[in-house]
């Protein structure tokens, strides 16, 4: 029977003259791990031995699709699995657009690529003909020029590719993949594994098409996807305004990023960053990812200040709030500008904010004085410092080196006592959506599977919105209780299953848990329903906790909560509330208990099998 | 007294305003504040707040009392007092 699968993994050893292989998809594995993050989490468990260097020839960069990849509804992102070089630990990173539909028309549901070039390449995929070209006279390009000189070289502007910019060469430790038509898999350093490997990009060229099991059943759970979408709020506030819609709701409970996430309020974050005034002053037309009805992206052009013409894209609430307010700028047009250039020089805009802000303290603080910052005036809201602060990092000089290695490690660089401010949690600069207004936040930052993160795990919609989860109703905003951590788990069983779908999170909102297992299970010819589509997820996300467990997590690592979120939050309607010791540990016990894990947060034998990864129970420490 | 009242998305778009300040009688309750916002916000503006049939706010409109869910307090009977911030929206997502 035909199903949504290439069938295809293709193997790419970077060292060797011929080191291209391909080899059939096991339809075992596929059934087990289902696509997407299921795929590389187990991949990279068996390829990657305890401890190795993110550097190292032997870790893998994997390029991974889903069962729905190629298919019409918004599934149709990629991720990138590999270890983090910012966190040492398990890190898949996720990007839209359209190069991973047509991966999966060139036949390939997964890319493995390891080893190192001994000089720049890229790798060109043109349907079954797969070769390593020179990337020389690419390398050192951004990442714009660089997908515009790789297509102009391969003579066909319908070619898709996956590339790095400067920053990902330098390996900077938050380097982002940029891939058609520039969007970027932002999180983790990935793009520095690739440049440590000499690899500049991967083009891709595919004829072929997404086959279905039972195309009439997908025809009809498509339809409801979409009349699911047009009837979610969510969703349509993302198609008009995209992300930065949520600057205002944010930034009126007290969560927006402010000075170095001193504060949860910026008094001019609606007024000048938020959807309206992007809108107004930046935004020319919309942008929707490969097959997409939401359209969140609007790509825009600078109309005022000295950057007049530079192209952007839509500044994302997240680089709003970390190029922005983090920094103290309310200058529309020099954050775009920032970000612009991040977008070039391939670096993740949320890890950059993070780190600038910080410096930007540090330099307030005395800590970092005029002569350490090429005589920078680092202050809060100097727009001028924040975008020479980018290029130093994105080009690896000056300060830039110290900073491109993240601001944990450039905390402990610099010390006198700035690593007490530097905002992450395992190495990875904290996001947008700061835990002390949403107490379930700390949780699900601290238990990212990846670092710091928010796509892990969202709170607030339950003790803010007043949304209900499939096991249980809405939280008391600050309440500290047992279902908090139980929402956090399930919120991560379910994206677990979403991300190895390749879904995009902004459709969750609108397509319901049985459409999307109607849509599963239709392509594949499997019967999977939503609960089972959830013991999918918890498995994964058990493999990246054994991977991670392997490489020294445990409670402790979990529980390096940034000592800011324990002093009291200055303003909005939260103010006062801090993250106790207390109250972590509560959330963090009823959070191992509801895994399964024991006190110190390691899975059991009893988990492990339960889920069907006995194959794994051995790596449990005797 | 005068209640302060912030909209957000599709609310803030329909009716063209992020804040609004009411003028409501002492002891005036969320029910009674919410239904005249629906009514002098025009049309569409109800149409998103209030359900047509029961005139109950929709059940994917978030109602916050000083950053509070109105369940949580006494919901639509929630006595309102001067200075209170009462914050609107039909949406709520990350980014």
């Amino acid at each position: 029977m035909a199903n949504s699968y290439a069938g295809k993994i293709l193997h790419v050893d970077l060292t060797k003259r011929k080191g291209v292989k391909k080899q059939d998809l096991d339809m075992n594995f596929a059934k087990t791990y289902l696509g997407g993050k299921g795929f590389g989490a187990k991949l990279l468990y068996d390829m990657v031995p305890p401890k190795l260097d993110p550097f190292s020839p032997q870790n893998p960069v994997i390029f991974c699709t889903g069962p729905l990849t190629g298919t019409m509804t918004p599934t149709n992102r990629y991720c990138i699995v590999t270890k983090s070089p910012l966190t040492g630990f398990f890190s898949d990173s996720y990007a839209g657009g359209d190069f991973s539909p047509e991966l999966k028309f060139a036949g390939y549901d997964i890319v493995v690529i390891k080893g190192k070039a001994p000089k720049p390449v890229y790798l060109w995929i043109d349907d079954d003909n797969v070769e390593l070209r020179s990337a020389k006279g690419i390398w050192g390009l951004d990442t714009y020029q660089t997908q515009e000189r790789i297509l102009e070289e391969l003579g066909d502007k319908s070619v898709k590719a996956a590339c790095i910019g400067p920053a990902g060469e330098k390996r900077v430790r938050f380097a982002t993949v940029d891939s058609s038509p520039h969007r970027q898999a932002g999180r983790c350093g990935t793009g520095a594994v690739m440049g440590s490997k000499n690899l500049k990009a991967v083009a891709v060229r595919g004829t072929g098409k997404v086959e279905l099991a039972d195309p009439k059943a997908f025809d009809e759970a498509y339809w409801k996807s979409r009349e699911e979408i047009e009837k979610s709020n969510d969703s349509l506030t993302y198609r008009k305004g995209g992300t930065p819609a949520f600057v205002g709701f944010a930034n009126s409970q007290g969560l927006y990023p402010t000075r170095n996430f001193y504060d949860g309020v910026y008094d001019k974050a609606a007024s000048s960053l938020d959807d309206v005034s992007q809108r107004k002053y930046l935004w020319t037309r919309e942008y929707g990812c490969f097959a997409c009805p939401i359209h969140c992206t609007k790509i825009g052009r600078i109309r005022r200040g000295p950057w007049v013409g530079t192209e952007t894209d839509i500044i994302e609430y997240e680089t709003t709030g970390l190029m922005g307010s983090n920094c103290g700028i309310d200058f529309l047009e020099a954050v775009a500008y920032s970000t612009a250039l991040c977008d070039k020089y391939g670096l993740d805009s949320i890890s950059t904010g993070n780190v600038i802000g910080w410096t930007m303290e540090c330099y307030e603080k005395g800590i970092l004085k005029k002569k350490d910052l090429s005589g920078l005036d680092a202050k809060f809201g100097n727009w001028r410092a924040q975008i020479e602060l980018v290029k130093m990092i994105g080009e690896r000089r000056g300060i830039g080196r110290i900073l491109g290695e993240g601001v944990a490690r450039a905390s402990k660089a610099i010390g006198k006592g700035s690593e007490e401010f530097a905002i992450h949690i395992k190495k990875m600069e904290t996001p947008a959506w700061p835990p002390r207004g949403s107490p379930g936040q700390a949780i699900a930052l601290a238990c990212s599977d990846r670092g710091c993160d928010h796509q892990r795990g969202w709170m607030p919609a339950y003790e803010i919105g007043g949304y209900s989860w499939p096991f249980g109703g809405p939280f008391d905003r600050l309440s500290i209780e047992p279902k908090k951590s139980q929402c956090v788990k399930w919120e991560q069983d379910h994206l677990s299953a979403l991300y190895s779908l390749t879904v995009c999170e902004f459709s969750r909102s609108g397509i319901q848990n049985d459409t999307y297992a109607a849509l599963l299970s239709a392509a594949t010819g499997w019967k999977i329903d939503y609960n089972e589509m959830l013991k999918y997820g918890e498995r994964i996300w058990n493999v990246i906790r054994m991977f991670n467990v392997r490489e020294g997590i445990n409670r402790k690592a979990d529980s390096s909560l940034p000592k800011r979120f324990k002093e009291p939050l200055p303003s909005g309607p939260a103010k006062g509330h801090k993250i106790t010791d207390e109250d972590f540990n509560k959330l963090l016990d009823w959070y191992y208990e509801s895994r399964g894990w024991d006190k110190n947060g390691i899975p059991t034998k009893e988990k492990l099998t339960e889920l069907d990864l006995g194959n794994i129970v051995k790596d449990l420490k005797k | 007294m005068q209640i302060k009242v912030r909209l957000f998305d599709r609310l803030r778009d329909t009716s063209g305003k992020s804040a609004l300040s009411e003028d409501m009688h002492e002891n005036s309750t969320l029910r009674e504040l919410i239904e005249k916002i629906a009514t002098e916000e025009g049309t569409e503006f109800k149409k998103l707040m209030l359900d047509t049939i029961t005139n109950r706010p929709l059940p994917n409109v978030t109602i916050l009392v000083n950053g509070r869910h109105n369940r949580f307090i006494d919901g639509l009977e929630t006595r309102l007092k001067e200075g209170d911030m009462v914050d609107l929206m039909t949406a709520m997502s990350g980014g």
